[in-house]
């Protein structure tokens, strides 16, 4: 014995690798082979020798024992592939189970792999995006840090020529809502950015016509993607063109972009050249205290972020220190790599709102779920398929088929029909996306499908798939006793009966997930919509007035003349609206330290504003319109101011009274004005958000949107004569009424699309559960007919012999819904803990969802058991 | 009447030559030694299946061996084809090799 310990030398690799290649007693007689000549090498020229001879020997032989693997299992795969597709037609209704539950999983899982793929690709096709950046600006004081997305304007500039390390810097500027004129054209284009001509080197924006180093360079000059200059010029070319902007100045066009092909976060329809402001000395670019510039910057190859951020640290203070200090305030300059933007950056005044990556991962777990449902299915039904493929197995083992080759056999119809499902669900595909894109607010197409990632994500799908469903019955199969099988006696209905109760104890555990989430998701949309906003939102038409001074030196006059249409009942004037973005000025108590500032928001409205909106009084006055000294006419008189109650607070004041009287300077004016009222919270952005401090001031400067309030009946024919009154009234620019509620709704448009595709998904997740449990339920009552016929023959009715098999399943189905209750409670809070105002999770959510999967559940499972146990007795018992 | 290939018939050619003593190493150094080219197991381990496949040679398994680890060996054996399947070759070759070709390499 110890002798032959030490003379088995070959190196186990070797040994493992004859393994793999060489079957049965093959094995033993190659391994025989290899280990006679190993040993005599091994005598003769030493262990060395005979090492590499081993091995030079076992890689020469490989292809020799691959190719002859192939030519003989090729016959064999024939066999199995006969096989297998003979089970899959004599069992018709497994196969479509099966193939139908994968499917869905497969196109699920693909569709959202292929979101989250996108979401997660934006800005990666900037060359050498690894190296862009966007500086960001955090702004502190004693009592508040926020952060901005854009900084100072002049910090490009000097980023360029004081860092060696920035090889190019460049700044992004809203110009929010110009109005566009090509001879008879007119629209209003809204994403439309001031750029420095830096911007083209950092970011790419491919051209179509023009050339991206010059296009920026001249002032008035402009740069319009394909779509709008289409809209403008339709199919000649645009560059050398001219627009009119606001009605006053010309810009010529000097270049087109491409459509964007992969998604960014700066979805541009114009650029107009930064220069067209430097040249007007715009004082506003050298204001190193505001927030309006994007600035995004190349890195040097050789630099690191994290030194440049260092760098950054003191920058603001050597430029504006002593006014910092005066204001108590610090700013820290940070950088974000571009390619964070879309999913990570949640900063204040955003270009676009971010990705939900949230979202994201709830829906990609979702997806997965149903998948894991549908592999689940697949290993309920095989296992208690069990008894009909052992006989198989047992006789293949006894003619000599090995564990090995078994396994292989079993693991390549699970393959088989994972890819079946695959082919069935690529086929179908086509037929999903319109849905799915309407669902996600994508525009995949087909195409997409045949890009080289989503065919990797499809192969993973379907490798993953197929050996992680086939892998569990395979073992169990394979497992079996030849000889206990082949006898007749062998029953395997028992077999795996605890295994497939876990198999549907966590399918509908996963289902109850999904539609408990889904339940919750629609709760909050619910919540949002109908708390209590403390304005009122109905009925009110809004008339955004851009491009002329109207609205700001003939308030009344315009007020007064929409009135006169009967069913408008009310009409104020405001700068912004509820829902949209607003002001933002920075504030301190003149009598406290300068020091205690905050930033907050600003809205300006006329005296009739709080009446329309029914925004309520805590204390003091709102503005009087026969008091001419409540609005704000020019620099000359002190302001007179409204705060709301999270002002109150933030300034620390006990009640609301204590405010009033109290001298307030904001960033808006420079002399300080008085706090005369104080209104109640109102919630002025949608209930993801907690409700920040508000300063509002009647300055008439800022108008710049009118409320209509409008009776309900008849409401076609108002706004009809809303419109010509517009027509009469701005002839040159076109109507843009929408209604607020609407509007202000579409802050929760997000949350409403997660809310589609969770009900979609947890409605395929029950199905294709039910299915399974159907498959299931259909075995057992074929298994079980000589068991029902004997239970009839003593007496048993057919009722209560249904109600008994049913009662099996249905336990197994509330235990699963009991099970899943605090998992969903956790996941759902999480998600919950996402809005600022959210419900909480109600009992019924879990009792609805546990009332539905248990009603599904018994239909698809009475049915079976009805019809067994409806049998007669006398005929099931003769065929055993 | 059932080709061979070269390979297996030069195994084929091996075990008949080995006689009693045909095993996987043996048959492997007799068909090295008989081309002279460097032959691996995995080379002769192709026709050796086709050839047992076919009925030409049989497998028989011999007794445990000290030389192959305490393992058995596994002889090979012509069958009455495979004989027969010799004795085909051999008529081919009479046929192909003329004495006249034979002697143009002379």
């Amino acid at each position: 014995m110890k002798s032959r310990a030490r003379n088995s030398g070959v190196p186990l690799l070797g040994k493992a690798l004859l393994w793999l290649f060489l079957d049965g007693s093959d094995f033993e007689e190659g391994l025989g082979n290899f280990e006679e000549r190993y040993k005599a090498i091994c005598a003769e020229e030493g262990t060395f020798r005979g090492l590499a001879d081993f091995w030079a020997m076992l890689l020469r032989s490989l292809p020799g024992f691959v190719a002859a693997k192939i030519a003989w299992r090729s016959q064999m795969i024939r066999n199995y592939l006969k096989i297998a597709f003979r089970h899959m037609w004599k069992q018709k209704v497994f196969t479509a189970i099966t193939i139908g539950g994968l499917t869905a999983g497969i196109v699920c899982c693909l569709l959202i792999f292929m979101y989250v793929a996108r979401e997660t690709s934006y800005d990666r096709h900037h060359p050498g995006y690894d190296r862009v950046f966007r500086v960001a600006e955090e702004i502190k004081s004693a009592s508040s840090v926020r952060m901005f997305a854009a900084v100072g304007a002049p910090l490009a500039p000097a980023l360029k020529t004081e860092f060696p390390e920035v090889e190019e810097a460049a700044r992004v500027l809203r110009a929010r809502n110009k109005f566009f004129e090509v001879g008879v054209k007119k629209f209003y284009e809204t994403r439309v950015f001031f750029a420095d001509e830096a911007l083209f080197r950092i970011l790419s924006f491919p051209f179509l016509e023009g050339d991206p180093r010059t296009a920026l360079t001249r002032p008035n000059t402009i740069v319009l993607s394909r779509e709008t200059a289409r809209k403008y010029f339709g199919a000649a070319p645009a560059v050398g063109q001219t627009v009119k902007v606001d009605g006053q100045d010309l810009f010529e066009v000097t270049g087109v972009m491409r459509e964007m092909t992969s998604p960014t976060h700066l979805k541009a329809d114009g650029f107009i050249s930064l220069e067209t402001r430097r040249k007007l000395s715009d004082r506003s670019l050298e204001n190193w205290h505001s927030t309006t510039a994007f600035t995004y910057i190349k890195l040097n190859p050789a630099a690191g972020a994290a030194s440049l951020e260092r760098g950054l640290a003191g920058f603001a203070d050597r430029r504006v220190g002593e006014q910092l200090k005066a204001w108590g305030q610090v700013y820290r300059y940070f950088l974000q790599p571009v390619a964070d933007i879309h999913l990570k950056s949640k900063l204040i005044n955003e270009i676009e709102p971010a990705g939900n990556a949230g979202a994201l991962a709830l829906l990609t777990a979702a997806a997965v779920l149903i998948l894991v449902i549908a592999g689940l299915n697949f290993i309920g039904l095989s296992t208690a398929r069990s008894a009909r493929r052992a006989r198989e197995i047992g006789l293949r083992k006894v003619v000599g088929a090995e564990r090995k080759q078994l396994f292989g056999q079993l693991m390549g119809e699970s393959v088989l029909l994972t890819s079946l499902a695959t082919v069935v669900g690529i086929l179908g595909l086509q037929y999903f996306l319109p849905a799915f894109n309407r669902l996600a607010g994508t525009a995949f197409s087909f195409s997409d499908l045949l890009q080289i990632r989503s065919l990797m994500i499809l192969a993973g799908l379907w490798l993953a798939t197929g050996v992680g469903a086939g892998l569990f019955p395979a073992v169990v199969l394979t497992s079996f006793k030849p000889a206990a099988v082949l006898k007749r006696s062998f029953q395997t209905t028992r077999f795996g009966a605890g295994t497939r109760k876990v198999l549907i104890v966590g399918q509908f555990f996963l289902a109850a997930l999904l539609t408990t989430g889904t339940i919750v998701i629609l709760g909050q949309i619910q919540f949002m919509k109908t708390r209590d906003l403390g304005f009122s939102k109905e009925q009110k038409l809004i008339l955004p007035v851009r491009g002329t001074r109207d609205l700001k030196t003939r308030t009344e006059e315009i007020k007064a003349a929409f009135l006169e249409i009967p069913s408008v009942t009310g009409a104020a004037a405001s700068s912004s609206l509820p829902g949209r973005s607003l002001l933002g000025f920075n504030v301190h108590l003149v009598d406290q330290a300068a020091d205690r500032n905050w930033a907050m928001d600003y809205l300006c409205f006329d005296p009739d504003f709080p009446t329309l909106y029914d925004i309520r009084m805590a204390a003091g006055r709102p503005f009087r319109g026969d008091m001419a000294t409540d609005m704000t006419r020019n620099s000359e008189q002190p302001p007179v101011y409204l705060v709301n109650e999270t002002a109150i607070r933030t300034f620390g004041f006990a009640s609301a009274e204590e405010a009033l009287g109290r001298p307030l300077m904001t960033g808006n004016g420079s002399r300080p004005g008085t706090i005369i009222g104080v209104v109640r919270d109102f919630h002025y952005f949608g209930l993801q958000q907690k409700i920040d401090p508000l300063v509002m001031e009647w300055s008439p400067d800022y108008f710049g949107n009118l409320t209509l309030r409008i009776q309900t009946t008849g409401l076609k024919d108002t706004l009809a004569a809303v419109e010509r009154k517009w027509n009469q009234l701005f002839p040159q620019i076109p109507y843009a009424g929408y209604f607020l509620d609407e509007d202000f709704d579409k802050q929760y448009a997000a949350d409403e699309r997660l809310w589609t595709i969770a009900r979609a998904f947890s409605i395929l997740g029950i199905a294709i559960s039910c299915l399974g449990l159907f498959g299931l339920a259909a075995f057992m009552a074929e298994q079980r007919t000589r068991e029902i016929g004997i239970r009839k023959v003593l007496g048993a009715a057919s009722s209560g012999l249904a109600l008994h098999f049913t009662g099996d399943f249905v336990r197994l189905v509330l235990l699963a819904n009991l099970l899943a209750a605090p998992v969903t409670w956790g996941i759902m809070n999480l998600w919950l803990r996402g809005y600022a105002y959210h419900m909480k999770i109600p009992p019924g959510a879990f009792l609805l969802s546990a009332v539905l999967s248990l009603g599904v559940a018994v239909l698809t499972v009475g049915g079976q058991s009805l019809r067994a146990a409806g049998t007669d007795p006398a005929v099931t018992l003769k065929i055993e | 009447m059932n080709l061979l290939s070269r390979s297996e018939e030069l195994v084929l050619v091996a075990i008949w030559k080995l006689a009693e003593n045909a095993y996987g190493v043996t048959i492997r150094d007799r068909v090295s030694a008989d081309t002279g080219a460097l032959w691996s197991f995995g080379a002769i381990y192709k026709p050796l299946k086709q050839l047992d496949h076919k009925g030409f040679v049989e497998k028989i398994p011999g007794a445990p061996s000290s030389e192959q680890g305490g393992r058995r060996k596994f002889y090979y054996r012509l069958t009455p084809d495979g004989r027969a399947a010799l004795k085909d070759i051999r008529k081919i070759y009479r046929a192909v090799w003329t004495k006249d070709l034979e002697r143009s390499f002379e």
